[in-house]
């Protein structure tokens, strides 16, 4: 994972969010090269299937949010070869968020505030499939 | 028959055989399960479904009874219970040998996994043995768990950061690894027919219990009880409360978590064994008194504390079941000395502050501060009362003024300084009954990334009866301040809601500023909620917020507290608040999940003390205690 050069795409309404994101995945040791979406239609226009190696992407957004982001990114790709790992980092984590959260077609979630440590194992888990 | 109708009547069928308690959200999850599982059993209808579930067929019944009973669970689900697990277990090591912890509607495993790997980090280098039960109803959810494979989702969160070291890659899917695996046996059974045999030091049975009947569920928790060592823990879902607790149990918080705890067994060391135990209700509004003075009791040998009432109301109550001599906190939460009349036909032994005159002849242990640690000095004279109490009890007139006789006085001396205490005003007497009245005090929290989390851990451990109003400013969009008022309110005694327009800060109260919108307060003590400026990087803004207190008269009677966030927003309100005569004190910044804006404020200056968030409370407490240098208008 050191030194792997990583295609982000983080789509959060917050510029110090993307911000600390962008330094949490430094910190945790993947070098990456970032596209920033202030929402959710600012991501869909950016996202294309196979262009990224991992998608961040926060639930509440003004316009088009996280979770309806997520189920046109899906629909974009069917067909594709392969799934775009979606990480999702949220503050809603209740059991139904979650799994609404799931059927869009999310592959992981993590809660708020997320460690730099807690998102090296998300994505551990997430691109170890890919 | 209509499909509503259908659906009643399997429902009442299967939730009787489960001993579920037929609440909306069942009736909804049913709903979605019968839709869900008569798809997959391939049925023509979901009316057809149903009718066979009618008519008894197995399949179908067992295929509904688990869909409603699936628990979509995850690994470290709630990890505060695992954090309170951590910090317990080297006590509880002490208890028993192999420790043994049970998962009570354990489902497809990760509950019992993630608790043998947390047993395993704790006990596992100190070299002591430990296994893990995990039981259910639902044979095919523990199929899932024997095999201990996983997918990815499971570990939502922060299971995977958590499970890490634990789990091993296979293909798609992350499986459990042997040593854990090695730990953990499982069992079906349905917890209305039979709870495991014990005795085990853990119970965990987290929203599982909410699904039956309080009379089920009185009848599963007491079971627990009886199956927990003394000193053993029983969790249960943080959404969850027991309704009558047993009375072995007792509500405790550790790591944030609320837990219930089986009293311990008074070590039998009685050297003067010819007394009787000396039995003790203790009486106070106050969680940290409550705290403090169990732990004090639980250093005398020969006293045994058997019951804890909020209220006077709720002591007679118990009383009248069980007699005992009452330990009565006198100060704070408004219990008037002379109200205790009505607890004279029992030994009373009476906390008071400093400089406080008890009524005549009852002992009374002065207090200094309501921090713990302070309270365990006092377990000697608490001591003394206790044995004078009694004394004067056996020794009373049995004839008229029996409860003035059954009393005696032990004071000590009042500490310097002439403190005013927060709220039982010595010697007015004539408080009635708790009731919320404007706040005399304010403390202020201005929080940002990080903050929330911190910032409900915060309330949840302050105690009512400081005359404490809290407002807090954290940054958040708009519509998510609402519901972290309700959680604020769940989390502690606190009221708590989104502040309105106009509103007074009244006592024992949270006041949330409202997402989008600056908060400032008024010379008369209201809020005033109005649109941010254009120039507010941060909303709601801290700093906004911060000045209108100083610049309101308030500083003297505020404490500000500036917690987790980035930016700077805060640092130029502490300094006006200092300034102003407010106690302003920051997070340490190591600790911070973000550093910025407490790092801000220290370089402003405007910061007389740096506290670990865990202390944070009984900073307050004492700053509340030290009463204020101006007095209120």
């Amino acid at each position: 994972m050191g030194g792997t050069m990583l295609k982000v795409l983080i789509a959060d309404d917050s510029k110090m969010m993307r911000v600390m994101h962008v330094r949490s995945l430094r910190q945790v040791g993947y070098e990456v090269e970032v596209t920033e979406a202030n929402n959710g239609e600012e991501a869909l226009a950016q996202f294309e299937p196979g262009k990224f190696d991992l998608v961040i992407v926060d639930w509440n957004m003004p316009g088009m949010d996280g979770i309806e982001f997520v189920r046109a990114a899906r629909e974009k790709e069917n067909g594709a070869a392969r799934r775009t790992p979606i990480l999702m980092i949220t503050s809603q984590s209740t059991e139904e968020q979650m799994l609404k959260a799931r059927e869009a077609g999310v592959d992981n979630l993590l809660t708020k505030p997320v460690t730099p440590e807690a998102l090296g194992a998300a994505l551990e888990l997430l691109l170890a499939r890919a | 028959m209509g499909a509503d109708e259908l659906l009643h009547q399997v429902g009442d069928k299967i939730f009787l055989c489960l001993g579920f308690s037929p609440t909306e959200l069942l009736w909804q999850r049913l709903a979605r399960v019968v839709q869900q599982e008569a798809k997959r059993a391939g049925a023509a209808s979901v009316d057809e479904f149903l009718q066979r579930a009618l008519r008894g067929e197995r399949a179908v019944l067992e295929a509904i009874c688990q869909g409603l009973t699936i628990n979509e669970t995850y690994f470290f689900r709630e990890p505060k219970h695992f954090d309170a697990l951590r910090q317990l277990l080297p006590e509880l090591a002490a208890l028993q040998r192999p420790l043994r912890i049970l998962s009570a509607g354990c489902s497809s495993g990760e509950e019992p996994y993630s608790l043998a790997m947390t047993a395993q980090d704790v006990l596992g280098p100190l070299g002591h043995s430990f296994e893990i039960l995990g039981v259910d109803f639902d044979a095919e959810a523990l199929e899932r768990a024997r095999q201990g494979c996983y997918r990815s989702w499971s570990f939502r969160d922060q299971g995977m950061q958590r499970a890490r070291a634990y789990v091993e890659q296979r293909g798609e899917l992350w499986c459990v690894r042997e040593s854990i695996r090695a730990r953990v046996t499982f069992e079906q059974l349905n917890l209305i027919e039979r709870v495991p045999s014990g005795p085990f030091a853990v119970i965990f049975c987290r929203n599982t219990l909410m699904y039956f009947t309080t009379e089920h569920r009185n009848a599963i928790v007491r079971r627990f009880t009886e199956e927990l060592l003394p000193g053993g823990v029983l969790v249960i879902g943080s959404a969850e409360t027991l309704e009558r607790p047993p009375s072995e149990l007792e509500r405790v918080t550790i790591a944030g978590a609320y837990l219930y705890r089986k009293r311990p067994r008074l070590g039998s060391v009685t050297t003067v064994a010819d007394e009787d135990p000396i039995q003790v209700l203790l009486v106070s509004a106050s969680p940290v008194t409550r705290v403090a003075i169990r732990q004090a009791l639980r250093l005398l040998p020969g006293v045994e504390l058997v019951g804890e009432a909020r209220s006077l109301e709720e002591a007679r109550t118990r009383l009248e079941d069980r007699p005992a001599t009452v330990v009565v906190d006198a100060l704070e939460n408004g219990i008037l000395l002379e109200r205790l009349t009505g607890l004279q036909s029992w030994p009373v032994v009476v906390l008071v502050g400093p400089g406080v005159q008890p009524p005549r002849g009852v002992p009374a242990v002065a207090v200094p501060e309501l921090v713990p640690g302070a309270v365990r000095r006092v377990a000697p004279e608490l001591g003394e009362a206790l044995a004078a109490a009694r004394s004067r009890w056996r020794d009373r007139p049995k004839v008229d003024g029996a409860a003035r006789a059954g009393t005696g006085i032990l004071r000590r001396p009042s500490p310097v300084g002439g403190t005013v205490r927060p709220n039982g005003r010595p010697g007015t007497g004539t408080l009635a009954e708790p009731v919320r009245r404007a706040a005399e005090r304010l403390l202020l929290i201005g929080s940002s990334t990080g903050g929330p989390a911190v910032v409900a851990e915060l309330v949840a451990a302050l105690p009512l009866g400081l005359g404490l109003g809290v407002l807090v400013v954290q940054h958040m969009p708009p519509n998510f301040t609402r519901s972290f008022a309700e959680r604020l309110a769940r989390v502690g005694q606190y009221a708590a809601r989104e502040v309105e327009d106009g509103e007074l800060v009244m006592a024992d109260t949270v006041l949330v500023a409202p997402g989008g919108r600056n908060v400032l307060l008024t010379r008369a003590g209201r809020v005033q909620v109005v649109p941010p400026e254009p120039e507010d990087i941060y909303v709601p803004n801290v700093n906004r917020a911060f000045v209108s207190v100083a610049r309101a008269g308030w500083g003297p009677r505020a404490m500000a507290v500036i917690l987790t966030g980035m930016g700077d927003d805060g640092a130029v309100g502490m300094a006006e608040l200092q300034a102003a005569g407010a106690y302003t004190v920051v997070q340490r910044p190591e600790e911070a999940v973000v550093s910025g804006m407490i790092e801000a404020a220290l370089a402003r200056g405007g910061v007389q003390k740096v506290v670990a968030a865990a202390d944070i409370p009984s900073e307050v407490v004492r700053w509340a205690q030290r009463g204020v240098l101006v007095p209120p208008r």
